[in-house]
């Protein structure tokens, strides 16, 4: 072996080596311990720390859910809207890139390449908060330059600066984002608004949600969860500017979109119980609250349930002008604050569950059907009043509403009298324990079990035979307007106690029915036979009792009555207010739906529930019943007086005329000696009273003259009709109630008006010899 | 290497030009280039095209007008011209180098020094603050250091070789020229701010004299005051004592100093044993500063796991052994020299990126050899292998027995 082999000398050959060994051996090895101690022992911390800041981790909202009426009419529906996010962090520009044409001139730059001073970002932020303060309060009309100025100098990256905003607004927003190049420090998510299309109505029912669209009060809260759905998620790996790195997701759990609900309430019969709950308010000049329920008597099903003053669901924190009033004259900031609350939780209260009053008089059903069930009383019973009556343990007699008495009295006569001596006795003869069995037998003690918020029971404290006299007639134990309608329900309905419910179906997100809510029976309270003596006796009270004014021709309702003083708050504050109800059902004969309309408060005529709520039931049913496809059948008496709608004569000849007139059960005369017919009064398509009499021309037309309505109310209904015939005007009466001791107390003209020749003035006329309680 | 007797210098001092010497005695030559030194290169330069191909798209997509093979296509060009200027370089004579070594150092000095030259200092092109490339129009940019780093090798091994053992272990000869030529460079090199790069050409070129049989005592007083200079240095300079917080802890800063620590080291610990999968990167997604450059390896290391990335490291360890197993059997001194100084320069930078990329260095620039994009430090990288090819070609032919 030669050493000329290698040239290379013993040193360097060993500083080579050396070298090699550091980097082949020391090196490689300090490499590849360091990668293990990475990799294989803190592998699970660096992925972590490396997952949470490559995804992005989305949660995915469902839609809530639709509210609808019985006949899938939405009520209450959310739409997507988006959220505009202000990113406090991007209002400083990183490079000259990101500026807007404007910005570049601002500061004299030429280049987007050129790197931007600490000076020059400061100068471009500052017109930037400028910009946004001038500008975004005209594009979003509620927010104010404050609220820009502060969001936009948090020091975080997300600020929401306004939420539901719709997409028009939207877009030129975006138009404001892109003009000033701002894309980054402004920008949308998706975002999604709660709308209640018909405003006010059915809100108590319906409730409101919050800005998250959380269930606030109402059937939104009770059913929040049902409606919100699921939330689902999404994780998507995303590059370090935050965009999706691939169309799919590494993670994803979709959203459960929320249940739908479908609601008994008709809203047909919600708008008529509404608009009449309105009327009655202002008649009335009511103090509390106009309160009304329907029920299907066989289904327990809530057809409509409001009540008046109500409030916008849209804008659930705004009150009305006289509460705000009243709230904005607290000079005190906390109690004002408190006054406020108090006031907006006020105005949410669905009143139909929530209100307690003593039933009063409409209570004396219960007792009665429940004597009648035991067989302490048949309808042959003879019951006496003398006007008051003793009862043990009270110091002075109990009066009767009717101070000189009624005299001897069939049980029905106890009924359409009101009596409340006779009702005592009734009382008495249950006794205590099963005047409180029935009372319970009737749900009237237990919550009903309705699907919606703050349900309230109400006291019932039976301890003596005074107690058992006052609550025989409704007085000081109370109970909630659909506790009453429900019990009502069962007398009119053979007996059965139904659960009440206003959810028919839940629905699917795909439209398939999740659940649905059948008929309840809770239980038999009394036998059809006592049901069926209780549906003739209290028709008989509307025909010819207390309840007079809730009459109309053609349909048999039955109904009971109840006027109540508000005892708590006269003790407290000496004024006598009093509660006025009337609950019925109709038809008679074969109850669909039972009607609770409850005035808290009225201060206009004799306070009674005859003559204040009555005709409110009257006026609703009037409507509802026609609705619902129950067809009027009127007696020989009655079909005189019905109303009728005029056909179009123009064209016919006289005879041909009469002919359709008679059918109807009108008469005429003619004027003038044509063949045809030319003209006719009343005009076609008007309603009329079945005993009008219309005038036909025979050539020529009627009277081209203006009549100056007179002032009616007051009036009795001849009287009104013999004024209303001299000045050539028609009258047709509300509800065609018979003559008698009626007073007209409305007409649908107002005085003074000016009307052509031959229309007709719809009056209503109320029983005003009626003061029952 | 049996005997101890001592022999001549092997290698005669050249006289008036370097010339190749003629053998007292005829020695089987190999005649033909290492092959496994090639096989290496190749597959270094493969894993490197696929890695930088994978590392680059996103930030080429994003930072390119969406043309995602912007990098690799101009890659893969300098690849093919360097392969060929490989096998070109291979065939040659190594020792027609000694005429270039001079010329070379004159030429890298001026062009580095064209930055402080009023009419051509335009054509510095300045990169997140650093000056240190050249534009040249129609062509592209290169960065001068690179062609100072192949200088110095060629001059100090050419030097080193004409000067001798015995010189080279003074300090006359054997450090005050080299110190000089360093020292010029370092001035030119700050010029640019470019430390890491006059780091990089300082060790190349003390190794290469250190190989030579320079003093060490004066390697040791130099290191000494190194390492002074660089306390005072850390101690005075705020932002120098940033950069060593960071680098052991960087989390304390994650989105500033810390950055590219905390995410090449994220990078590489969520590849885990196995990785995710080549091309299956998240963090080249923008979240890595410059995937395709210096922080390449985090990449890989990210997409193939524990298990590529030693084999990654193995591969280089592999190649830097062949290149020090042909400095080691070179034909003469300046061989010897030579293969050993580029085999350095290619040793010095890897385990200065793969330190830097997996925290055990702090932060600084250095490329990976083969993987990290630039086009002229990959011709340039290719040559050298070249000219190391070249030199194995007068390695003794394998003996039997």
């Amino acid at each position: 072996m030669s050493q000329i082999d290698r040239k290379a000398d013993r040193h360097t050959r060993r500083r080579i080596m050396f070298m090699m060994a550091v980097f082949c051996v020391l090196c490689a090895s300090a490499v590849i311990v360091r990668l293990a101690f990475l990799q294989i022992v803190n592998q699970e911390f660096y992925e972590q720390k490396a997952l949470s800041s490559q995804t992005r981790d989305i949660t995915i909202y469902p839609t809530r859910g639709t509210i609808y009426d019985t006949n899938g009419k939405p009520l209450a529906i959310s739409a997507s809207t988006e959220m505009l996010i202000v990113n406090p962090r991007q209002i400083t520009p990183k490079e000259a890139s990101e500026l807007s044409d404007h910005e570049m001139q601002m500061l004299g730059l030429t280049s987007k390449k050129q790197t931007l001073t600490d000076t020059q970002k400061e100068a471009v932020k500052a017109y930037r908060l400028d910009l946004l303060q001038a500008e975004l309060p005209g594009l979003l009309e509620e927010v104010t330059a404050e609220d820009v100025l502060t969001k936009a100098q948090k020091n975080n990256a997300y600020q929401v600066l306004m939420r539901g905003i719709e997409k028009d607004k939207a877009d030129e927003i975006r138009q404001f984002i892109s003009d000033n190049s701002l894309k980054g420090a402004l920008y949308f998510t998706e975002d999604s608004t709660r709308y209640y299309p018909y405003g006010s109505f059915l809100a108590h029912v319906l409730g409101c949600v919050g800005t998250d669209e959380q269930g606030l009060t109402g059937l939104e809260k009770k059913y929040d969860d049902i409606l919100t759905g699921t939330a689902g998620r999404a994780v998507t790996l995303t590059d370090a500017r935050g965009n999706a790195l691939t169309e799919d997701y590494e993670l994803y759990y979709p959203a459960e979109e929320g249940q739908s609900l479908v609601l008994t309430i008709d809203e047909v019969l919600q708008h008529f119980l509404e608009k009449n709950l309105e009327i009655a308010y202002n008649d009335n000049d009511v103090q509390g609250s106009a309160i009304g329920l329907v029920m299907d008597v066989n289904d327990g099903g809530i057809l409509a349930m409001a009540s008046y003053p109500d409030f916008d669901p849209n804008e659930p924190f705004v009150l009305t002008e006289k509460v705000q009033a009243q709230i904005d004259a607290i000079a005190d900031d906390e109690k004002r604050a408190a006054a406020r609350s108090e006031a907006v939780y006020a105005q949410w209260s669905n009143k139909p569950v929530s209100f307690l009053y003593y039933p009063g008089s409409t209570f004396k059903i219960i007792t009665t059907a429940a004597a009648l069930e035991e067989g302490l009383v048949n309808k042959n019973s003879q019951f006496y009043c003398s006007g008051s009556l003793k009862v043990d343990g009270w110091s002075k007699p109990i009066s009767c509403w009717k101070r000189q008495g009624h005299g001897q009295q069939t049980l029905a006569e106890v009924l359409q009298n009101s009596c409340n001596p006779a009702v005592m006795n009734i009382g008495f003869s249950l006794g205590q324990k099963t005047f409180t069995e029935y009372v319970e037998a009737f749900g009237l003690r237990d919550k009903t079990g309705v699907e919606l918020t703050g349900e309230a029971v109400g006291l019932y404290n039976m301890k003596s035979n005074v107690d058992l006299a006052v609550y025989s007639f409704g007085q000081n134990f109370s109970l909630t307007p659909l506790q009453m309608v429900t019990a009502v329900s069962a007398v009119a309905n053979g007996g059965t106690l139904l659960e009440p419910h206003i959810v028919k179906e839940v629905l699917n997100a795909d439209g398939t029915v999740a659940e649905s809510h059948q008929r309840t029976e809770v239980r038999q309270v009394i036998s059809a036979e006592t049901s069926e003596l209780m549906k003739d006796m209290l028709e008989s009270v509307v025909k010819v009792g207390t309840g007079k004014n809730a009459y109309i021709a053609g349909y048999r309702v039955a109904g009971k009555t109840g006027t109540t003083e508000k005892i708590a708050e006269r003790n407290e504050t000496g004024k006598e207010n009093y509660v006025t109800s009337f609950v019925a059902f109709a038809p008679a004969d074969n109850p669909q739906i039972a009607v609770l309309i409850l005035l808290d408060t009225p201060t206009v005529g004799n306070i009674s529930g005859g003559i204040n709520t009555a005709p409110v039931v009257r006026r609703f049913l009037e409507e509802a019943l026609p609705y619902l496809d129950i067809d009027p059948i009127y007696s020989e008496e009655e079909q005189n007086a019905k109303n009728v709608i005029m056909p179009d004569l123009t064209g016919m000849s006289f005879s041909e005329a009469e002919a359709a007139l008679k059918k109807l059960g009108l008469t005429c005369m003619s004027q003038g000696s044509d063949a045809k017919v030319t003209d006719q009064v009343p005009a076609a398509n008007a309603t009329v009273s079945g005993n009008t009499k219309a005038v036909l021309y025979l050539g020529g037309t009627k009277p081209d003259k203006q009549i100056t309505v007179p002032d009616l109310t007051k009036h009795s209904l001849s009287q009104a009709k013999t004024t209303l015939q001299n000045l050539g005007l028609y009258i047709r009466v509300a509800g065609g109630v018979s003559e008698g001791t009626q007073t007209v107390t409305k007409q649908d003209v107002a005085a003074q008006t000016q009307v052509p020749y031959g229309t007709v003035i719809t009056v209503e006329t109320t029983d005003t010899s009626q003061q029952s309680h | 290497m049996a005997h101890k007797k001592k022999t001549p210098d092997p290698i005669p001092m050249p006289q008036n030009r370097p010339q190749r010497v003629e053998r007292s005695e005829p020695v089987e030559r190999c005649g033909h280039i290492d092959q496994p030194l090639l096989l290496l290169t190749m597959l270094l330069l493969c894993m490197g095209l696929i890695c930088l191909f994978s590392a680059s798209y996103a930030n080429a997509y994003a930072y390119q007008g969406g043309n995602s093979t912007y990098f690799i296509f101009r890659q893969g060009i300098f690849a093919a011209a360097g392969v060929v200027v490989m096998l070109v370089l291979s065939k040659m004579d190594y020792h027609k180098l000694h005429y270039w070594a001079i010329p070379a150092l004159l030429i890298a000095m001026l062009v580095m020094a064209t930055i402080k030259i009023p009419g051509l200092k335009n054509y510095w092109v300045t990169i997140n603050k650093a000056t240190r490339w050249i534009q040249i129009p129609g062509l592209g940019t290169f960065q001068p250091s690179e062609l100072a780093k192949v200088a110095v090798i060629l001059s100090f091994s050419s030097l080193a070789a004409i000067f001798g053992k015995k010189k080279m272990h003074t300090l006359r000869w054997g450090i005050l020229p080299f110190m000089f030529i360093i020292g010029i460079f370092a001035v030119e090199m700050l010029w640019e701010k470019h430390l890491s790069g006059t780091l990089i050409i300082a060790a190349i070129g003390m190794v290469i004299i250190y190989f030579a049989g320079a003093n060490l005592f004066w390697f040791g007083l130099g290191g000494i005051g190194v390492a002074a200079a660089g306390i005072w240095y850390v101690r005075t300079q705020e932002y120098a004592m940033t950069r060593i917080k960071v680098w052991l802890d960087p989390f304390i800063d994650p989105m500033g100093a810390g950055y590219q620590g905390v995410q090449s080291q994220l990078a590489i610990g969520s590849g885990g044993l196995f990785g995710l999968g080549l091309g299956q990167s998240r963090q080249k997604h923008l979240y890595l500063p410059e995937p395709a450059n210096d922080v390449i390896f985090a990449v890989w290391c990210e997409e193939l796991g524990f298990v590529g990335a030693v084999v990654l490291v193995a591969v280089f360890a592999l190649l830097i052994w062949r290149g020090y197993h042909i400095a080691l059997n070179a034909s003469d001194r300046f061989g010897t020299l030579l293969a050993a100084g580029i085999t350095t320069q290619i040793a010095v930078q890897t385990f200065l990126n793969l330190g830097v990329t997996t925290g055990l260095l702090p932060v600084t620039g250095a490329s990976l050899p083969f993987f990290s994009y630039g086009g002229t430090a990959l011709l340039i990288q290719l040559a050298e292998m070249g000219i190391l090819l070249a030199i194995s070609r007068d390695m003794p032919a394998p003996r039997e027995g």
